[in-house]
């Protein structure tokens, strides 16, 4: 045991540990423990919490701690630890002046990882005892918790894997150095160095990963709350050529704001997305591809809407009324009501977007945003509701959206009646008049609805048929000039993708003098179940309509997509998408990757059969010849080597029966059985039958007992 | 442990969650609460392989104490209050125990080998099984499990009485009687048989100056042994365990004497196999019948001439 260090009763421990206590003996423990320092440090560096540099200098000044503390855990100077604590009190007090009252709680995760990481570094020189090393053990796994809130990416895995195999070695191997401690002699046999030694923790481990990905599958999905997820940033603060108006660099000649300064020098990019512009051509046919656009950090799926259009001429889409008004104020700046969005019920969503690439200045937002989180003084709301910022949105940008979804199931739209009737006629003025139609899609849309009470059975009348008569696809012919778009995808092509399909849900219905828009923006996308983050590619641009209903305002239809009403249950679990997400991003590699494992097991075994089956077949040959004492004396060498006690060279039979029964078996058969042993093999007679029939029964017994 | 005493011990499991395991504990509520105030996904998988370690060294040392076999081995004597090793072997041992017998000192299990576990055999007695402690917390010590278990000894193991060496003494070949505890000193020494004419080699010290100083010439003396004395032992128990123990251990003491006296010693006592009569050739041999010695009917020795006879009584308790 360790000596006591100066300054055990001062009471220091509260900060520093009990320098009291046993100091932690084993090796394997203390490198552990720095291993999943390490890791924990390296997580944060992959989320900027940390640079690079910072980083490896704070591993290195970790490694150096933990061989100080390792060397000097007898005699520990109390001048280490009280530095160690006025360092820690220092480093907490300048944290607290410094960020805790000027930051919001999301941007102090930078500066507490930060801060984390140098409170370790001076920590791992005072690491002495095994509750100090389990406290380093503790705040790694803050460290590592203050990266994961940061990180975006799948990539994380990697360094979250390998902390808690390490997190979880380490309090494995202090459980074992537990034990030594706890025992009070040790006459017994060590234990010996190997794989058996180390089984109990890797199955363990094994177990609890197992376990762990059971529990995945059952606990509620992480959720946003307004006031820890309103994170805000934007990379620079470049102003759009013009104040209030669109811009879209990705669209590079095309931008609606003439700018042609993209970053491919005037190109458009490959994920660039045409709708997100003041036209909506419907017979362009673009191809958007896998790029990733954004994230979305949010508790439900939902269309992320950019904009809409009301202007239909029979093949594209425009604007009507492209006035901004100005909401200012600090973040989060409030979006005001439309007068055409009702005060009814609706839940609260909170959405926070990551930009990955370059794009439109549009604010995306589900439903009716209501607030926006964006470090500028100002935003510019659109008549229908939609906003812009002033600033091109670049990537790394990020904002919050806090909007409301006003609480709409069947029965609340049907409510409604026949909207026709029932909406504003200012509304009915501008989304509800007749639309530029051919006579055979109108009379079309006429035998749809018919004996259809209320603007809903409507929309899934129209829905129903579309979705049996219709096909979806991104590869449709192109569309033949002064060719009505509409005519063309219900009666001649009958095959579309959202456009189309949106468009002629917005035109039949109009036929039908129900108020409705089409919206452009961003289908959920595909929800990573790690991240909790919907990954929004650009293949994911989306148009739908938008019908509106008194009862609820704007309501989102889409034939195409399948996006759950605001008043459905949301997918409240941690597993949703799981299986989809595993089979798109490692789907490919499950042959390869049961092949390798395949060719692993079955070297596994050979290797781990070569040695046994050699020594099998030498003792096969060895016993072929053998005598009844030369066979005894090999079953007594197999009981000592199961015992841990092997015969030794040059050791006789008795001697080696001796040293079993002193070391590892006191047991006084050991004596009769070498007693007959030698009688046989040096004696001038053999032993008779009964005596060897007495001896082997002997070792039977012993062999019983050790096994 | 053996057939006639704590027979109240049944196996017990004793549980206690460690300090670590309630700091996992409550990681794990803060990443979930932080999980459902931030929004992030990596905390819900953090705190799930947080409560995957967790409830893996919680339900581990209960599951791992299940069924748990262990064989014990170790001398067929013993004395009562004498530590004596015994082989412990526990079935999947790789898992990491704590084993001890009674309150003894804790010795680690971590290899496929038995290990020796001191064992102090509080009475004399014949001990075909021990009850044995075993603890374990693997594979991360977050929680501890105990249980105790009774094991069959692979061969008994007989414990002598303690040996009490009291004023009992070895009587005189010629008191004969049922007297208890009664003693006298023997006759020891050699006794002079006859004189005969020296011959060349014999010691000077055998010399009878006497009779030579009478012929004239060198007489020595031949002496003679005196006859080796028999001592019979009669332990007579009432079923008071202290008392009977007591008795058994004089008598072990009278024994004891009596063999280093060179009396042969023959020992009467009943076992539950009926009374028994011995011929006590050792120390050995005399623990082994007192181990095994209750109260019963005594063998009445038939009486021979010259025997000492001792009768030691229990008083019952």
């Amino acid at each position: 045991m360790s000596t006591r260090v100066p300054g055990a009763r001062l009471g220091w421990s509260a900060l520093v540990g009990d320098l009291g206590r046993p100091s932690e003996r084993s090796r394997t423990v203390r490198v552990l423990v720095f291993l999943a320092l390490a890791i924990s440090v390296g997580a944060a560096s992959t989320t900027d919490a940390i640079s690079a540099s910072g980083a490896l200098a704070a591993v290195l000044a970790m490694a150096l701690g933990s061989v100080v503390a390792g060397r000097r855990r007898d005699d520990l100077h109390a001048w280490i630890a009280v530095g160690v604590t006025a360092v820690t009190v220092v480093l907490v007090a300048r944290f607290m002046t410094t960020h805790l009252s000027v930051a919001t709680p999301a941007e102090l995760r930078a500066p507490l990882a930060q801060l984390l990481i140098t409170m370790e570094c001076c920590r791992t020189f005072a690491m002495r005892t095994r509750r100090e090393l389990r406290f380093a053990l503790s705040s790694s796994s803050a460290m590592v918790a203050v990266a994961a809130s940061m990180s975006l990416s799948f990539t994380f895995i990697v360094p979250l894997t390998g902390w808690a195999i390490v997190v979880a070695a380490a309090i494995a191997a202090a459980h074992r150095s537990d034990l030594r401690e706890r025992m009070d002699h040790a006459d017994g046999p060590r234990a010996r160095p190997g794989v058996r030694s180390i089984l109990p923790a890797v199955v363990g481990i094994a177990l609890a990963g197992i376990v762990g990905i059971g529990v995945f599958l059952i606990v509620p999905a992480a959720k946003s709350s307004r006031f820890l997820a309103n994170i805000a940033h934007l990379p620079r603060s470049t102003p759009v050529p013009r104040q209030g108006d669109l811009s879209n660099p990705s669209l590079g000649a095309n931008n609606p704001s003439g700018g042609t300064e993209g970053p491919e020098g005037g190109q458009a990019q490959t994920f660039g997305y045409f709708g997100f512009s003041k036209t909506l051509d419907t017979g362009v046919r673009g191809r958007p591809d896998d790029t990733l656009v954004m994230r979305v950090r949010s508790s439900t799926p939902d269309f992320w809407r950019g904009q809409s259009f009301d202007l239909w001429d029979g093949r594209t889409w425009t604007m009507s009324d492209e006035r901004t008004r100005v909401l200012a104020g600090g973040s989060p700046i409030q979006v005001s009501v439309l007068p055409d969005d009702p005060p009814v019920r609706s839940d609260e969503l909170i959405q926070t977007y990551f930009l990955e690439t370059s794009g439109p200045n549009v604010i995306f937002g589900a439903a009716r945003p209501s607030q926006v989180y964006i470090p500028q003084a100002a935003l510019f709301q659109l008549q229908d509701g939609t906003l812009r910022t002033g600033v091109e949105l670049e990537a790394g940008s990020i904002y919050t959206v806090v909007s409301q979804r006003p609480y709409a199931t069947p029965q609340r739209l049907r409510s409604s009646g026949d909207t026709a009737e029932t909406a504003p006629e200012a509304l009915q003025v501008r989304y509800g008049a007749m639309p530029v139609a051919t006579r055979r899609v109108v009379d079309l849309t006429e035998q749809l609805v018919q004996g259809q009470p209320t603007t809903y059975d409507k929309v899934m009348a129209i829905q129903d048929w579309m979705g049996k008569n219709t096909k979806y696809s991104v590869d449709i012919p192109p569309l033949p000039p002064t060719t009505d778009a509409v005519d063309q995808f219900l009666f001649v092509d009958r095959v579309g993708f959202c456009e189309q399909i949106a468009t002629s849900l917005v035109v039949m219905l109009r036929s039908q003098g129900i108020p409705a828009r089409l919206a452009v923006g961003y289908a959920a996308g595909e929800r990573n179940p790690f991240t909790g983050l919907y990954e929004v590619r650009a293949k994911d641009a989306h148009a739908w309509a938008e019908v509106y209903f008194p009862s609820v305002g704007w309501q989102a239809f889409d034939p195409t997509a399948s996006v759950p009403l605001s008043g459905d249950p949301p997918p409240d679990a941690a597993r949703v998408g799981l299986g989809t997400y595993l089979n798109a991003h490692f789907g490919r590699y499950v042959r390869p990757v049961a092949a390798l494992l395949a060719g692993l097991v079955a070297l596994g075994l050979f290797a781990a059969l070569w040695r046994p089956t050699r020594a099998f077949v030498a003792r096969r040959r060895r016993r072929a010849n053998a005598t009844w004492a030369e066979l005894t004396l090999i079953r007594l060498e197999a009981i000592g080597t199961k015992l841990g006690r092997p015969r030794g060279t040059g050791e006789t039979a008795r001697e080696y029966a001796r040293a079993l029964q002193r070391t590892v078996l006191p047991d006084e058969r050991f004596t009769p059985i070498i007693d007959a042993m030698e009688r046989d093999a040096y004696g001038p007679l053999p032993v008779d039958d009964e005596e060897r029939l007495q001896a082997t029964r002997m070792l039977d017994e012993l062999a019983e007992v050790s096994r | 442990m053996s057939a006639d005493r704590r027979s109240d011990l049944t196996p017990i499991a004793m549980r206690s969650v460690t300090s670590a395991a309630w700091v996992i504990a409550g990681i794990c509520a803060l990443m979930a609460l932080a999980a459902r105030t931030t929004g992030s996904g990596w905390l819900v998988v953090i705190m799930c392989m947080l409560a995957g370690a967790l409830a893996i060294g919680l339900v581990t040392p209960h599951v791992a104490l299940i069924g748990v076999g262990a064989t014990a081995t170790g001398p067929s004597d013993t004395v009562a209050g004498a530590p004596t090793t015994l082989a412990i072997a526990i079935g999947r041992p790789n898992l990491g125990y704590l084993v001890r017998i009674d309150d003894g000192p804790w010795t680690m299990v971590t290899t496929g080998g038995p290990v020796m576990v001191t064992m102090v055999p509080p009475r004399r007695g014949r001990y075909d099984s021990v009850d044995i402690e075993l603890c374990c917390g693997a594979p991360f010590g977050l929680s501890w499990a105990r249980r105790r278990l009774r094991v069959p000894l692979v061969h008994d193991l007989l414990a002598a009485p303690r040996t009490v060496d009291d004023a009992t003494q070895v009587p005189p070949a010629s008191d004969v009687g049922e007297s208890d505890e009664h003693s006298t000193r023997p006759h020891g020494g050699e006794q002079l048989r006859s004189v005969r004419d020296y011959v060349h080699g014999d010691p000077l010290r055998l010399v009878h100056w006497p009779a030579t100083a009478r012929r004239g010439e060198l007489v020595v003396k031949e002496l003679e042994t005196p006859a080796r004395r028999h001592v019979h032992i009669t332990v007579e128990l009432r079923g008071g365990a202290n008392a009977d123990e007591r008795v058994c251990e004089r008598a072990m003491g009278i024994v004891t004497r009596a063999l280093g006296d060179g009396h042969t010693v023959t020992l009467a006592t009943a076992s539950p196999d009926g009374p028994q009569l011995g011929d006590i050739g050792s120390r050995v041999d005399a623990g082994r019948q007192l181990a095994v010695a209750v109260a019963g009917h005594c063998p009445v020795p038939t009486t021979i001439a010259g025997t000492a006879q001792i009768h030691l009584r229990s008083g019952g308790e």
